[in-house]
């Protein structure tokens, strides 16, 4: 007993003594290197010592995203960029930090939700972002989506993604289909010829509820919804019933033909069904794209994408598009160093890696390199044949979970399609007297 | 009933104890030590988990969005909303006390009969107690990850290759009748090494010598587990049904990783769906609000168990 | 004797069946490591089929691994340390006393138990900013200590019960003073206790993510959760075969924390019947 408790109380010991020693000395040994780095791009006296820091989610950019940085503090050696990635806790980092007033000079707007954008402008914890040199450099039009009445705009659009059917062009030819679907009917017809061909043809991961809710339903409300339902919605003289039922069809097309089980699938075995080649076509999006791409590299001329067919008239059926990288400012004190950054990015010597490295279909004009999905993408919109999201920017903020957890629940045969719609429309009665 | 001589013998000892202290320099001495002893942890705990507890109550009577500093005071409002308009709290409560009550009362039984095993003398013990706790040694979210893996591939590959593993092969994460007792597995298979652990740190701290005697008089295994061990171990037993009470009220992790609520909204418990209310939502006060009333049914249950074990255990 | 070595066969037996179906799951964790990413989500369970270390090597590669480490030993053993001291001292003090104010302090502790961390989250990382101890090793040590001895004060006054107090009771009696009495008596009869409540709290404290994600932002900070998981739960990647590699490397020094220390429990436990 007593050889025990000494072993422990040695233990003990030795634990407090280390941590003892540890904390003191290892705490500044651990900031050294930040402070060299900084040491070493302050050579310049001249120019006033300027800094920002910044977050993002797009994980995907992240390594183009490190040479970005590297290459402006080269160029701005006065100008401390600290930029760092976030996983999928990001909305309560912003949060903590906000807490903590350690708020980020210039964080995502994606997840503040929609509503939310106003409560930061509201609280005057965010700065109008409409005299970045970035923000000059947009179109009229781009401009003129985030800029509000009182001619303030908030949040900066650096890229869009897109919510399209990616599908596998070698299956599409082993079934001997020549062109891509523009209507419904000609979906159905893309199915048979894949189904007489042994090939399954969607591949659907339900399990993640937003792999249905995004990326079908949500275009889905943009194909069939007319503009101005939003507003009558909240005016509570709309209905979900109006124009639901017209997206029904498609979802059923793609339930009928796709993998077994797809409550039990999850997104990344969905990704892995089509860089298998076991299903011909997903309802996914560009990042879908970079995601197979780390599992079949050799597969990267293989996919295509186009425009989802609701319905059968083709010109109704057009590429959705979301912002997908977009910020918000939140210092005024170091806006002149953001100003420089994004300035850099998108108009200056960080073009050709927001080009080749971020490869993001985007407002400036900048070129997408070699990537067979955006360039499909592209070409519609070029054409014309998009819409930008509306429905999402003017939804009350809890609503992405709504269509998430109902979709799943029609999956899985647990509602029908009408109790779907009366659903959603109590949910959106029920978020709106939880915010009175 | 011979065996419980000693222990009355020891109680009768403890009050004997207590009365010879009862001297006026020795009861200023005593509060000294309790200055000393609990004092720096006691002031520590207050500033950092009562102080904010007590900001966090005021959140729920207010309609705080979390980011404008700006708030009102609301009153009762959130809390009556939770009642009349909410359709998704109540519910989430039910999830709840399913879980709660399968979760606490195999982790309990299960644990004993573990650390029961595992205190007799038997070849690899230690080897086996160690595979039993090694879920502890992995984080709750990974956890999940990796039971997502177990009910989506592993099992259904194991059942359609061995005939009598058949009935591995159900729809664990995408049937809303199962999802609730696939999480109530995955947190077994986390929980009662801690539980086991717990118990077994109680059965070995029981005096040697009571079993001996209870040997001496003849008592079979059983009867001195009944007799003896069961009675000398209660107070670790509560202090194990307690954490584990409480815990399962708080499920969250194993639920967020594993189902994320899914499918639709049978699995989301409580606490994911405060914490939706609270980050997706941004609804801070309302759902600070329901975090109050889930601390409250939690005290209450907990008054309860306490209540039963204490009876039981005399003190 | 023959019943008793027949009762310990078929002990080893059923225990270890149970222990081994405990284990499969993280079966899956350790050969999927040496995985890429196809792989794991395609044929998860299948035994890898070449030596594949790229996943170390990635790993290695995008996060600073070694300060990773540091850090996390650093917040883990300090907090565990003091967590050992004041939980001990108190929950032997509380049961040991029988007045009012025991009883009240030891459910004030409790409360800690029962409200979910969620709903002080927010207004501690405020107190913990005011307090200048928001991104700091020491404030988080701080205030793991805090939050994390009530549990453990809840064990040791649990474990305080079950020793008779007569040991100390003659040691008073010698003249000891009960900081004495408690470190030279109480605490090492304590040992089986204190060796799980290390256990438990290293295990704890080296996988936890939510507090370390709210309060530290500094990435020469960061601990091993923290600094990797960006790369297993990703808002458009999911590099699932490195985020899994990542924690294997965080979960094997916890495995040799716990086996060195769960022989001590063991120990004790020979020892204690020994003496009796």
């Amino acid at each position: 007993m007593k050889k025990t408790s000494k072993l422990i109380a040695a233990i003990l010991m030795v634990v407090m003594l280390f941590s003892m020693v540890a904390c003191s000395p290892a705490a500044p040994a651990a900031e050294e290197p930040a402070a060299t780095t900084e040491a070493a791009v302050t050579p310049e006296p001249a120019a006033e010592p300027m800094e920002f820091d910044m977050i993002y989610t797009k994980d995907d950019i992240a390594t183009p995203m490190a040479e970005m940085v590297a290459a402006f503090q080269a160029e701005n050696p006065n100008i401390t960029a600290k930029v760092e990635v976030l996983g999928a806790n990001s909305d309560q980092v912003i949060q903590s930090r906000d807490a903590a007033g350690d708020l980020p000079d210039v964080f995502p707007v994606y997840n503040i939700g929609a509503g939310g954008l106003d409560s930061w402008i509201k609280a005057g914890k965010i700065q109008d972002i409409s005299s970045l040199k970035a923000f000059q450099a947009l179109p009229q039009t781009e401009k003129d989506q985030v800029t509000g009445a009182d001619g303030k705009a908030y949040s900066l659009v650096l890229s869009t993604t897109a919510f399209p059917v990616l599908y596998n062009k070698d299956l599409f030819a082993k079934a001997g289909i020549t062109a891509v679907p523009r209507t419904f009917d000609e979906m159905k017809v893309v199915c048979e010829k894949l189904k007489a061909a042994g090939i399954t043809p969607f591949g659907v991961g339900a399990k993640d509820g937003w792999t249905v809710s995004n990326q079908i339903w949500r275009a889905g409300l943009d194909y069939a919804f007319p503009k101005q339902w939003n507003a009558d919605r909240y005016a509570g003289k709309a209905s979900f019933m109006d124009y639901g039922k017209d997206i029904f069809p498609y979802l059923d097309l793609v339930l009928a033909n796709s993998n077994t089980k797809v409550l039990d699938t999850d997104y990344m075995t969905q990704l892995a069904l089509m860089a298998e080649g076991k299903v011909a076509m997903l309802n996914q999006g560009p990042w879908a794209y970079t995601n197979i791409m780390g599992m079949s590299p050799e597969m990267k001329d293989t996919f295509g994408a186009f425009p989802i067919p609701f319905g059968n008239t083709a010109s109704r059926n057009k590429m959705y598009t979301q912002q997908e990288l977009a910020f918000v400012v939140s210092s005024k004190a170091n806006l002149e160093a953001v100003d420089a950054f994004f300035s850099f990015m998108v108009t200056g010597n960080g073009k050709d890696i927001f080009g080749k490295g971020f490869n993001v279909q985007n407002p400036y004009g900048i070129a997408i390199a070699g990537n067979p999905v955006l360039t499909d993408i592209q070409s519609y919109i070029d054409k014309g044949e998009y819409m930008f999201d509306f429905q999402d920017n003017n939804r009350s903020t809890d609503f992405f979970m709504v269509d998430w957890t109902l979709m799943q629940e029609y999956i899985g045969g647990k509602k029908t399609q009408d109790q779907v719609l009366v659903a959603m429309d109590k949910a959106w009665d029920e978020a709106q007297a939880k915010m009175k | 009933m011979l065996n419980s001589v000693p222990n009355k013998e020891k109680e009768k000892a403890l009050a004997f104890s207590f009365l010879k202290r009862n001297g006026n320099v020795k009861q200023r001495e005593n509060r000294l030590t309790f200055l000393i002893f609990v004092a720096p942890i006691l002031l520590l705990f207050t500033l950092l988990f009562i102080v904010p507890l007590v900001q966090g109550i005021y959140y729920a009577f207010t309609d705080w969005d979390a980011v404008n500093p700006v708030l009102n005071f609301v009153g009762l409002k959130n809390f009556v909303k939770i009642f009349t308009i909410d359709s998704n709290f109540i519910p989430a409560m039910g999830r709840t006390f399913y879980f709660v009550i399968f979760n606490v009362f195999l982790s309990n039984i299960i644990g004993m009969l573990f650390a029961i095993a595992f205190t007799n003398d038997f070849r690899f013990n230690n080897i086996f107690r160690s595979m039993i706790f090694i879920p502890n040694v992995i984080s709750m979210v990974i956890g999940g990850f990796i039971w997502q893996f177990m009910f989506l591939k592993v099992m259904p590959q194991a059942a359609a290759n061995n005939s009598l593993l058949g009935f591995l092969d159900q729809s664990w994460l995408s049937d809303s009748n199962i999802v609730m007792f696939s999480i109530v597995i995955v947190s077994l298979w986390q929980g009662l090494g801690f539980m086991m652990t717990i118990f077994i740190a109680g059965l070995l701290g029981i005096d040697g010598s009571l079993i001996e005697a209870g040997t001496i008089d003849g008592a079979s295994g059983w009867q001195s587990f009944w007799k003896i061990k069961l009675p000398a171990v209660l107070p670790t037993v509560a202090v194990g049904a307690f954490m584990n009470i409480a815990g399962s009220f708080k499920i969250f992790d194993t639920v967020f990783s594993l189902t994320n609520g899914g499918p639709g909204r049978s699995s989301e418990v409580a606490m994911l769906e405060i914490y939706r209310e609270a980050y997706a939502y941004k609804n801070f006060g309302y759902a600070s609000a329901k975090a109050v009333l889930l601390a409250l049914v939690i005290i209450i249950f907990t008054i309860i168990q306490l209540k039963l074990t204490s009876d039981k255990e005399g003190y | 004797m023959k019943a008793k070595t027949i009762k310990s066969a078929l002990l080893t037996i059923v225990m270890g069946i149970i222990a081994l179906l405990w284990i499969i799951p993280v079966y899956y964790l350790v050969i999927n490591a040496f995985k890429p990413l196809k792989d794991v989500v395609i044929r998860t369970g299948a035994f890898p089929t070449t030596l594949f270390l790229q996943n170390f090597i990635d790993v290695w590669k995008m996060t600073d691994y070694p300060l990773l480490f540091a850090n996390s030993f650093i917040i883990t053993s300090c907090s565990v340390a003091l967590i050992v001291l004041f939980s001990s001292m108190a929950g032997y003090k509380l049961a040991r006393s029988s007045g009012k104010v025991a009883n009240l302090t030891i459910l004030y502790f409790l409360v800690a138990l029962v409200i979910p961390f969620q709903s002080i989250m927010i207004p501690l990382v405020k107190l913990m900013s005011q307090l200048h101890l928001a991104n700091s090793k020491i404030g988080i040590i701080i205030l793991y200590t805090a939050l994390q001895s009530p549990m453990s004060i809840y064990l040791y006054y649990g474990a305080v019960k079950c020793i008779s107090p007569s040991l100390e009771e003659s040691a008073t009696i010698d003249g000891a003073g009960p900081i004495r009495t408690f470190f030279s008596i109480i605490f090492p009869l304590l040992s089986p206790m204190t060796s799980t409540i290390v256990i438990l709290n290293t295990l704890w404290l080296w996988n936890d993510f939510l507090l370390p994600l709210v309060l530290i932002s500094d990435a020469t900070k960061k601990t091993i959760p923290l600094g990797t998981s960006a790369l297993m739960f990703g808002s458009f990647m999911n590099k699932w075969n490195l985020g899994i590699t990542s924690i294997l490397l965080a979960t094997i020094p916890m495995l040799v924390v716990y086996l060195v220390l769960q022989k001590y429990i063991v120990k004790g436990i020979t020892e204690g019947s020994v003496k009796g």
